[in-house]
């Protein structure tokens, strides 16, 4: 409409914009990334052009080089209304190469769902090749508004959000391996040959070290447990027996 | 003993990412080490 009304309308022009739409603000946003305008420091590196837009996090910076295409371009001779009469040069414009992750959908809305209002991280690979099926890092960031105008309030309340909601809990959080690590316990055990498989405690629930008391996360314990019984429940006091005597040697 | 086998599991090791910014942990080998630790170490979570 407006291109078409050129000659009544002096001083508009219709500029062409690429876009970008996601599922939700927040879907796989520490994962997809964000996109800015490139920034003067980033402008150093002589590959991009002012105004470009680039990917500043996640995969959208990981894969910015095949992901940005390039610009194409038309060389046009007007006439004195500046109305175009043809078209002396055209390069197409490249659009970019796609990206397929190894990411399921379901599993990564449904470790969103299970995370809202918590902060934390849910990874899920696949054990058989290691592909990553969902990787979460909550709270997030909404995507939409780091991508078009965030006007610098919003931004930044983000940076100062006690919840870090820019970090990428996967990749930056450190946690003790917790429950994991029993797994390490029982294979280090089995190897030098203190631990069977057929070794069982009586878990009452406690277990005393000097001075210190650890309960099971189980009130009252899991009584006879044997290592198999003791993975499957994830008894702890069965595996603070061995931890706690090699932690002596 | 334990921090040798949990080194072995890949504890404390980076995961190689590709996405960047991947910060890694600490496996105690020593107590010294657990000392020059800037944080305090819980004998262990309850």
């Amino acid at each position: 409409m407006v291109e078409e009304r050129k000659l009544e309308l002096p001083g508009v022009i219709v500029e062409v914009e690429p876009q970008r739409t996601y599922p939700t603000s927040t879907f796989a946003a520490h994962l997809l990334g964000y996109v800015r305008e490139v920034s003067d420091e980033q402008m150093k590196g002589g590959r991009y052009r002012r105004g470009d837009m680039i990917g500043q996090s996640g995969l959208e910076r990981l894969l910015d080089e095949h992901l940005r295409g390039r610009d194409g371009g038309e060389r046009i001779e007007v006439d004195a209304l500046g109305r175009p009469v043809q078209i002396m040069r055209r390069e197409e414009p490249d659009p970019g190469a796609q990206v397929i992750t190894t990411i399921d959908r379901r599993i990564q809305e449904a470790a969103e769902r299970a995370m809202a209002g918590k902060a934390g991280s849910v990874v899920v690979m696949d054990p058989r090749n290691g592909d990553v099926l969902a990787l979460t890092s909550s709270p997030a960031f909404p995507l939409d508004r780091l991508t078009g105008n965030l006007d610098r309030d919003e931004w930044v309340r983000l940076v100062r959000d006690p919840m870090f909601p820019l970090m990428n809990r996967a990749l930056q959080g450190l946690y003790p391996p917790a429950s994991i690590f029993k797994i390490i316990v029982a294979a280090a055990g089995l190897q030098e040959g203190s631990l069977a498989p057929m070794d069982h405690i009586y878990c009452n629930g406690e277990f005393t070290l000097g001075n210190w008391t650890f309960k099971d996360w189980k009130p009252g314990g899991h009584g006879h447990v044997d290592l198999h019984q003791s993975i499957a429940q994830s008894c702890d006091i069965f595996f603070y027996q061995p931890g706690s005597k090699w932690a002596a040697t | 003993m334990m921090a040798k086998y949990a080194q072995a599991f890949g504890l404390g090791s980076p995961t190689g990412i590709d996405l960047g910014g991947e910060r890694f942990g600490l496996v105690p080998f020593s107590p010294a080490q657990r000392q020059r630790s800037k944080r305090s170490w819980l004998p262990a979570t309850p």
